[in-house]
């Protein structure tokens, strides 16, 4: 039962997220094409210079402009696979189509499960594209030619910061074995992230009378304002207990704040099922 | 928790005392029923009067403030929802998927869902399997979700609503696919204000007031008490 529902999850989130990565796939060809124009025209003008100079500036202006624009315009992507992601379980679920869900015979553990697989493998695959485009646009904009620093790769950089980890890449202790631990680390956040999502929507759409939509977006905030509060809390006492050691601080920082997210996402898988199981009172 | 039973002795819908609330508003109190198999029972009252609670209780969309609801002994879980095939007073598919699709869906999940049948009865009404559900009329909408749910060898069919807001000659194929599907071993529980439609292929009737159970008995009895027709009881006993 879980692989039919997984099935169905997976093609009503793809009827939608494949168009929209699809966009985002040309994105990057553009911002490509945007980046290798200003860098060109930047070599350009720094070759001849003269009069023509003023016009390689302003090509190389409106490349980056450009380029600036698809990283956006990318970045908007990933909270648009987030966002449907979350569309879809509150639609499946709570909505009309709740009529048919949750009258097939699964237990909410298949339920949860189902979504939780085809909401994590989308946003691995946002992931993965983001990270192409990404690639292809910085090399790009150095003319296609070596990187000159490890540091300058903008997708290193982009998977440091998703998974919490920067402070190895500024000490410039990247490994191919690190590289891994942080997508791992990144789609443990994305999973937890979205049970945390879940619940709120779920806490929502139980709690409110009205407005459960608003109510489950409010939960969503005050869930992650309260992990915010505690790990800020505890972080500051972790400095004081290290001396203000901030070297150690921020590796201890990075992983009390991976613990906190797996745990309030794990907390979020068990309220979710609660609720699926023994709460349920659709409209 | 027992388990679903086959049991021809035990009574295919049970409710002890059930209660349900929305806040401090009752909707359905201290219900207490016990309906047998092979029976078509219609589920009567006028706006308001619990049908559509009584029915998502059994069905499983709502939770009981108290009491129990009993599916062949069992309560409202995956193994009941495998028994009874329940049609909504509203579509609940999304209006992207095609009808075949539809029907795979149903095909995937319940192993009770004869396809073949599901397929026959779709081409006699000229609906074709690609079409979009969003396409459909509402009629069309209502047909196609009673032929998937008709099309299922279930114990319990609960049809909340199936021939309001439709044409005549919908609400008479509605009925007639109801009859025609029929299993005498199932039974059918079928929730309706319009209740001269109906009566005619009734064998027992709920009347619910308020929430409450105000008669449950053989369609018979109207006529018993003095009825012209069931129709005839119902006018009488919810006269504004």
């Amino acid at each position: 039962m879980l692989g039919k529902l997984l099935a169905y999850d997976l093609r009503a989130l793809s009827r939608i997220l494949i168009p929209v990565h699809l966009a985002a796939i040309a994105l990057g060809l553009i911002g490509s094409a945007a980046g290798f124009i200003g860098f060109s025209s930047y070599e350009f003008r720094d070759a001849i210079g003269g009069s023509s100079s003023s016009i390689a500036t302003a090509i190389t202006g409106m490349a980056g402009l450009m380029l600036l624009l698809c990283i956006v315009a990318l970045f908007s992507c990933c909270i648009a696979t987030f966002v449907i992601v979350l569309v879809r379980f509150y639609q499946n679920l709570f909505t009309d189509e709740g009529y048919l869900t949750l009258t097939l015979p699964v237990t909410a553990v298949q339920q949860l499960t189902s979504k939780l697989l085809a909401g994590i493998i989308w946003m691995v695959i946002d992931g993965v594209v983001m990270l192409i485009c990404s690639s292809a646009m910085t090399f790009a904009g150095f003319g296609f030619s070596e990187l000159h620093e490890l540091s300058d790769w903008m997708p290193l950089w982009m998977l440091s910061v998703a998974s919490g980890d920067v402070q190895t890449l500024i000490e410039g202790a990247v490994t191919p074995a690190l590289i891994m631990v942080w997508a791992l680390r990144c789609v443990l956040l994305a999973a937890s992230t979205l049970l945390i999502a879940y619940a709120a929507l779920t806490l929502g759409a139980s709690v409110a009378a009205r407005h459960k939509v608003v109510a489950g977006i409010a939960f969503f905030v005050g869930i992650n304002w309260a992990i915010s509060l505690i790990g800020g809390t505890m972080n500051i006492l972790a400095l004081v207990a290290l001396s203000w050691d901030s070297t150690s601080m921020l590796s201890l920082a990075s992983g009390l704040q991976l613990f906190l997210q797996i745990a309030a996402g794990t907390g979020g898988w068990f309220l979710c099922v609660y609720y699926l199981k023994n709460k349920i009172n659709l409209a | 928790m027992p388990p679903v039973t086959s049991n021809p002795l035990t009574p295919v819908l049970e409710c002890r005392q059930l209660t349900k609330a929305y806040g401090a508003v009752p909707a359905l109190s201290g219900l207490t029923l016990s309906v047998p198999r092979g029976r078509i029972v219609g589920l009567l009252g006028p706006n308001g009067s619990g049908k559509t609670t009584l029915i998502k209780l059994i069905a499983g969309l709502l939770t009981p403030t108290s009491g129990d609801v009993l599916i062949a002994g069992a309560h409202p879980g995956p193994e009941t929802k495998a028994i009874v095939s329940y049609l909504p007073e509203r579509p609940y598919f999304s209006s992207s998927m095609k009808v075949d699709a539809c029907l795979g869906l149903f095909a995937d999940f319940y192993a009770d869902f004869d396809r073949l049948l599901a397929q026959e009865m779709l081409a006699r009404l000229g609906i074709s399997p690609n079409m979009h559900m969003g396409a459909l009329s509402k009629g069309m909408k209502e047909k196609v979700q009673l032929t998937l749910v008709m099309a299922r060898r279930a114990a319990l069919y609960l049809l909340d609503e199936p021939i309001g807001g439709v044409d005549p000659a919908t609400r008479d194929f509605i009925l007639n696919t109801m009859i025609g599907q029929y299993h005498r071993d199932a039974s059918i529980l079928l929730s309706t204000h319009l209740v001269a439609d109906v009566e005619g292929v009734l064998d027992d009737f709920i009347l619910l007031r308020y929430g409450t159970l105000a008669l449950y008995a053989p369609v018979g009895y109207a006529a018993e008490l003095g009825y012209e027709s069931l129709d005839a009881l119902f006018r009488k006993e919810f006269r504004c």
